[in-house]
């Protein structure tokens, strides 16, 4: 019997009994999930068993925790992060397995996460590949933020300020302005966002800090332990 | 019913690595069937070494002193410093290099989804002793693995705001091995460090 291999990344291993590894995957079709493979910690499947390596995976077994039977990297292959752009990775895999419930498939969500990968050492500034997965993230996880219109079904104006309601969207912000600014955010960062292209520093800027205060609060304020890597 | 003595001692010994019920069992039969006193030796350095062994002060290796035998040493490069994921890598280093500098054991490695981040790994006595001493270069001797990697970039650039020269110890093609047995991972960066015939 052939089984067709997967293409998958791993996102996190910790050693396990002697020579094993217990794995967290993400698969193409399948989602996350964990699984064991045995003797994995030896010979040459521990250079290839590591996070941001594209690979091929065939596994079996019934319950939560599947076992990895094979292991091919797949044909294709991303340039190797060093420096920032490692840690932007490890920032991701944190993300993912912090927003993305498990065995859940997320297709799309598979080739954002290599697009990103590869981004990370193109031209695309790296926090507004961050932003962008981010996003994608989010609609993936049931969080999706609408951007281009607003919580009264108003189209959003680049000259306009809007105010975030809290896992909600966004709404046309009162003249006065309330105590807490920090909830306001242009309409000109809204529709960055909207349309994924951007070129000015400061509506990254603040579009960093929305998505971090949006992502904060789906995760119950609970800090993400790579931003501590960015200091 | 009450667990028994022997079996108590034969689930504690299962507490280390790559002993299972089989072999726990055997240890157990063996020292209080064969060997008593060897047993009895054990049992007192065991409780003796959890008393007292701890971290140096300086490199947070394990010992029994305040500060180790290699930090203390009047014989050992002050300027070279060695920064190892564990003790058991200080150790190997020890034993078959003649490195002659100090070292800094990180014990573990910056690992976000592990919780582990600058402040776990110990870098803020790092930083505080790049400080105080006249270190010139920091050797890089964490793991090939991702998150090594990402704890040498994060050291290195604290090394080079202190204006520290940092290096990083080489990883490729195993001493004996053969280029077509090796992954293709470990083949790319030996060609990406390959070095000049001198």
């Amino acid at each position: 019997m052939s089984i067709l291999l997967r293409r998958a990344f791993v996102l996190h291993r910790r050693p396990f009994k002697n020579t094993s590894l217990l794995l967290e995957l993400f698969v193409e079709g399948e989602g996350r999930f964990p699984a064991v493979s045995r003797g994995g910690a030896k010979g040459s499947t521990a250079g290839l068993l590591q996070p941001f390596t594209p690979l091929r995976l065939g596994w079996g077994g019934r319950g939560e925790v599947k076992s990895l039977h094979e292991v091919e990297p797949d044909d294709y292959q991303l340039d190797r992060l060093v420096g920032k752009p490692l840690f932007c990775g490890l920032y991701l895999n944190e993300l993912l397995m912090r927003l993305v419930p498990r065995s859940e498939p997320h297709d799309q969500l598979f080739g954002d996460y290599i697009r990103t990968l590869s981004s990370l050492v193109g031209e695309i500034p790296l926090d507004w590949s961050l932003r962008l997965f981010e996003m994608r993230l989010l609609q993936a996880a049931g969080y999706e933020l609408v951007t281009d219109v607003t919580l009264e079904n108003e189209p959003v104006e680049p000259g306009r300020n809007y105010l975030y309601q809290k896992g909600r969207g966004f709404s046309e912000s009162p003249v006065e302005l309330s105590a807490d600014t920090s909830n306001i955010i242009s309409g000109r960062t809204l529709i960055a966002l909207h349309n994924k292209t951007c070129d000015d520093i400061q509506l990254r800027q603040e579009a960093k800090q929305l998505l971090r205060r949006v992502i904060d609060y789906h995760l119950d304020y609970k800090p993400l332990k790579s931003r501590e890597l960015f200091g | 019913m009450a667990t028994s003595l022997l079996q108590e001692l034969i689930e504690s010994l299962r507490c280390l690595p790559g002993v299972g019920p089989k072999s726990a069992q055997r240890m157990a039969f063996h020292l209080l069937e064969h060997d008593r006193d060897g047993g009895r030796r054990l049992a007192s350095l065991l409780s003796e070494a959890m008393e007292k062994i701890s971290e140096c002060s300086r490199c947070r290796t394990l010992t029994e002193q305040d500060v180790c035998s290699v930090c203390v040493s009047d014989r050992r490069d002050v300027s070279l410093l060695c920064i190892v994921e564990s003790p058991a890598e200080l150790a190997a280093i020890e034993e078959s290099t003649n490195y002659n500098g100090l070292y800094f054991v990180l014990h573990g490695r910056l690992s976000p989804l592990d919780g582990l981040g600058p402040k776990e790994i110990g870098l803020d006595r790092l930083e505080s002793r790049l400080d105080e001493e006249v270190v010139k270069e920091i050797i890089l001797a964490t793991n090939p693995t991702v998150e090594g990697e990402a704890t040498a970039h994060y050291i290195s650039e604290l090394a080079s705001s202190h204006g520290i020269l940092t290096s990083r110890i080489a990883h490729g093609v195993p001493l004996g091995g053969d280029l077509g047995y090796v992954d293709g991972g470990t083949l790319a960066h030996a060609f990406a460090g390959r070095q000049k015939i001198e």
